[in-house]
């Protein structure tokens, strides 16, 4: 009796804690994907007005090589930021792990503020650094380290300063709340067995810490696919990635079926991507999906 | 103790938060008291000053939303789905016959814009496309221009045409707007066409061109005078000169716009059809025309009035009226050629900038 | 042992180093906002005049007000919805369960203008008006799925032996949650809220989108102010933002020092007993 009163009380209990959840799921993400299944398959009136008119042409429209190549382009900025953010945010997440609980609430902190007074301003003052009569210009030249100014703007470099900044902090805290679980035991133990440093980084350490490190991927890479912002302001613009292709549908172009058709389709390659990495062995069980 | 600490950070944001925002909410009722209106005015930063929206406030005793726009077309798509937030609407001019075809617009009602004769007589002459009689529209500053402006003293070669960006002397020097529509009519313009042409072949011809000058673009974005300022660029292909000239005076000797490549864009006061405070609105525009706002707006801004220059000569500073952008925009105004987005243009314009701006 | 030191030395010249690069674009920003030029590219000169104008723009603040408010309340019910799932969802396989815990990814995956068309589409559909309590619901949907991400990897290899034993030797299920399960996870929840909080502060797509007529956030005036040029005037207010937060820090850090001065000396005064 008591144990089936148990698992009653543990379903209802889950339940429960399910509840929220799944309510928000299906209201603000499942309903919303639906409509946009849906508008995906309009026709766009004049001046954008949608007609209700099933077609088929929005998809069509994908196989203009066009699309390939602004897809493309969004990815390879996108793998290029998460390698390099990720890689250089888990020795501060580990830095963060590492120290007192108090000092790592500061620096987690001291982490975020930056975003916290508004990304977009502290993107801006990239500019004034960056430009060609910037600070860090201005500065190497009065110290006659350099002759002309560096090109620090408008360019790759400054795409992948201005994505690492705006992606590290998202990079840090998912590793950092992993390494921190990691039983310092278990490293002496491996020391113990006679392993040395590097050999129980890579057996032991980064094992165990991977839910974090592949939290961290999935909340750098996806969200990096879509956004423009730095690219827009610090890179020239002179690429159109994916982020600014949709948003010009649902502005400029005022065309929101193919707009909701290139989402789709956008959800469906990144979609892809994880389930290609799942059947190489890859466990999405590490986050529970 | 961490859990506290965070707690403790974030009881202290929630009341900072609540204060302010909760606080400020309610400071609606309080305000307004008397009338207890409220006007929703929709509009590009630097077309209203603070004071403007104040003095107004006080004189009819309501409230004023101010929201700042950052793309019409976002205005547009939502209030085509229905949207009716706003009253006063700022619209570009290539942008009024959209809103005016989709019966988004009200007629103003000109027995209430009682200071009508404050505003510059050439700039009322004719309306934007689609509303040339003005029916709908006042413009709310002198005339804009969106052209090529160079910096006389490190530009390598003189330009004298849209064409001469693509001279590849200006490699990585010039700034470009990535706004669709005056890229084309820059180019249809330059190749001799209309610049709301939506024919194929002209438009092909023009994204030739546009492939030619995308080389020596260093940066494509909204806001020109960053890299013009810092001499990032030398050249710019865009729309904000006349703030470039009010930022600073000594840009009056260093910066010029070379006319034959300049499109009008001027920006109009209009109001929506939705709008339950027509009367409200229209006094709202009317008053943008008394000396007070219209000072106010110089004082903040700068730029060209749309009100006779004598009206507010005695309360801006003595050498305002000595800008350089005063004169030229008067002298290209009478042949300045105006643009309107038509449906079918945007369109194929939208697959053109596409395949240019993706690097085909 | 020697390697050991050198190693953490890099260890801490390094972070040293990345917090450098994160707070020179602050530093930038902060002392231009002292800058004349309305254009704010250049430096032209010094002034305070952008600070005594914020001190009188009463809309500037309204704007930051609305701002917090709409990022606190988005970071609590994200925080709580996205842990109670994670942890509700964690032993769950049924097949409603994975429609649930997959489309969790969604708003991530699909670009935030995306997201702000669909919702505002239902929202004006069903005749909701836009406003404070839509955006509070569309930043949330943006924000859950970082906390749910972030608590999961948490609780992804916890020990379920624990919870186990605490519900044997007695403790009810609510007691095992509060005193068992969630201190455990709790960096988890704590780097998901401050993730959430974050985002929320900088959202810009999902909430102009939402916004009804008297409802500016600071990222919507920041990012209209960009077509013109980012006034000082803005600097400065996120320079003050910036300040008080510095200055909580700073006061939380004096106040634990003289805590821990405090409980030394009267563990000394213990002992002296």
């Amino acid at each position: 009796m008591k144990k089936s009163e148990k698992s009653k009380r543990a379903k209802l209990a889950n339940l429960i804690m399910q509840a929220p959840l799944a309510v928000w799921m299906i209201a603000f993400v499942l309903a919303p994907f639906a409509l946009l299944a849906f508008m995906s398959f309009m026709t766009k009136g004049p001046l954008g007005i949608i007609q209700y008119k099933p077609t088929i042409a929005n998809y069509k429209e994908m196989f203009n090589p066009v699309y390939a190549t602004v897809i493309k382009q969004s990815l390879v900025v996108a793998v290029w930021t998460t390698i390099l953010t990720v890689l250089m945010g888990y020795p501060l997440a580990s830095f963060i792990a590492k120290v007192k609980a108090k000092t790592s609430s500061l620096l987690t902190v001291l982490l975020m503020l930056p975003l916290w007074v508004s990304g977009l301003v502290v993107l801006y003052s990239f500019v004034i650094l960056l430009n060609s009569s910037g600070v860090i210009n201005s500065f190497l030249m009065s110290i006659h380290l350099i002759k002309e100014p560096l090109e620090l703007l408008y360019n790759n470099f400054a795409i992948i300063v201005g994505m690492i900044y705006m992606f590290l902090p998202f990079a840090v805290l998912p590793m950092y709340s992993s390494i921190e679980k990691l039983d310092p035991g278990l490293i002496e133990a491996s020391k113990d067995l006679g392993a040395g440093p590097v050999k129980t980084f890579f057996k032991v350490t980064l094992p165990l810490t991977s839910p974090g490190i592949f939290a961290a991927v999935i909340l750098t890479f996806i969200p990096c696919i879509g956004y423009y912002m730095v690219t827009d302001m610090l890179g020239g613009g002179t690429s159109l990635m994916i982020g600014n292709l949709i948003y010009r549908q649902f502005t400029v172009s005022r065309d929101w079926p193919f707009g909701a058709a290139l989402s789709m389709v956008l959800a469906l390659i990144i979609f892809l991507m994880v389930f290609i990495y799942t059947k190489l062995g890859g466990d999405l069980d590490d986050l529970g999906a | 103790m961490k859990r506290k600490i965070i707690a403790g950070f974030m009881v202290a944001v929630l009341a900072a938060g609540c204060i302010t925002g909760c606080g400020s909410s309610s400071g609606d009722g309080t305000e307004s008291a008397s009338a207890g209106d409220t006007l929703n005015v929709l509009t590009w930063e630097g077309d209203v000053a603070d004071d403007q929206i104040s003095g107004f406030e006080k004189e009819y005793g309501v409230k004023v939303n101010v929201t700042y726009v950052e793309d019409t077309n976002t205005i547009l798509a939502k209030m085509l789905q229905g949207s009716n937030e706003y009253d006063v609407i700022d619209v570009e001019s290539a942008y009024v016959k959209s809103f005016v075809d989709a019966d988004l617009l009200a007629p103003l009602d000109y027995d209430a814009i009682t200071n009508y004769d404050n505003i510059e007589p050439s700039y009322v002459e004719k309306g934007p496309i689609g509303d040339e009689d003005l029916k709908y529209s006042l413009p709310i500053s002198g005339p804009l221009y969106t052209g090529v402006v160079v910096n006389k003293e490190t530009c390598p070669i003189e330009i004298t045409s849209f064409k001469d960006l693509a001279d590849p002397a200006l490699e990585g020097q010039l700034w470009c707007t990535n706004a669709t529509i005056s890229l084309y009519a820059g180019a249809l313009k330059a190749l001799g066409y209309s610049p709301n042409s939506s024919d194929e072949n002209e438009l092909n011809e023009a994204q030739e061109l546009l492939q030619k000058i995308k080389p020596n673009v260093k940066a494509f974005g909204a806001s020109s005078i960053s890299s013009l300022e810092t001499g990032d660029c030398s050249v710019a292909y865009t729309y904000d000169y006349n703030m470039l000239m009010c930022d600073d005076k000594e840009n009056w000797d260093k910066f010029e716009i070379i006319p034959d490549t300049t499109l009008g864009y001027t920006q109009y006061w209009t109001i929506a059809a939705s709008s339950k405070k027509q009367k409200l609105a229209n006094e709202f525009i009317n008053y943008a025309y008394t000396e007070d706002a219209a000072a106010a707006i110089a004082n903040e801004w700068g730029g060209v009035p749309a009100v006779k220059q004598d009206l507010i000569k005695d309360d801006v500073d003595s050498d305002y009226f000595d800008n350089p952008i005063m004169q030229q925009f008067a002298d290209m105004w009478p042949d300045h050629e105006d643009l309107a987005a038509s449906d079918e243009q945007t369109a194929a314009m939208d697959t053109l900038y596409n395949e240019l701006m993706s690097g085909q | 042992m020697k390697k050991k030191t050198l190693v953490n030395k890099i260890h801490k010249i390094y972070v040293i180093l990345l917090f450098l690069f994160f707070y020179a674009p602050v530093a930038v920003m902060v002392v231009f906002s002292f800058n004349t030029s309305k254009a704010n590219v250049v430096w032209q000169g010094f002034t305070t005049k952008w600070y005594s104008k914020l001190m009188g723009d009463s809309e500037l603040w309204k704007i930051f007000g609305t701002t917090i408010l709409i990022a606190v309340l988005t970071t609590v019910f994200a925080t709580l919805i996205g842990t109670m799932g994670a942890i509700g969802y964690k032993k769950s396989k049924s097949r409603f369960a994975k429609l649930i815990t997959n489309s969790v990814y969604f708003p991530i995956v699909i670009p935030e203008i995306v997201l702000a068309v669909a919702m505002f589409m239902i929202f004006n559909t069903a005749g909701i008006s836009l406003g404070v309590p839509i955006i509070v619901i569309g930043n949330t949907t943006i924000c859950l799925p970082y906390v749910y991400i972030t608590v999961k990897s948490r609780l992804v290899g916890m020990d379920p032996s624990i919870e186990e034993a605490s519900l044997d030797l007695g403790a009810d299920r609510v007691y095992t949650l509060f005193h068992v399960t969630i201190p455990q996870i709790m960096p988890g929840i704590i780097s998901g809220a401050f993730m959430a909080f974050s985002l929320s502060l900088d959202e810009l797509i999902v909430t102009s989108f939402l916004a009804d007529a008297g409802t500016t956030t600071l990222p919507m005036k920041v990012y209209s102010m960009m077509k013109k040029g980012v006034s000082p005037e803005i600097n400065a207010l996120t320079t003050i933002i910036f300040a008080v937060s510095i200055l909580g820090v700073a006061a939380y850090l004096i106040f634990d020092a003289v805590k821990t001065h405090q409980d030394a000396k009267a563990k000394h005064k213990l002992v002296d007993l």
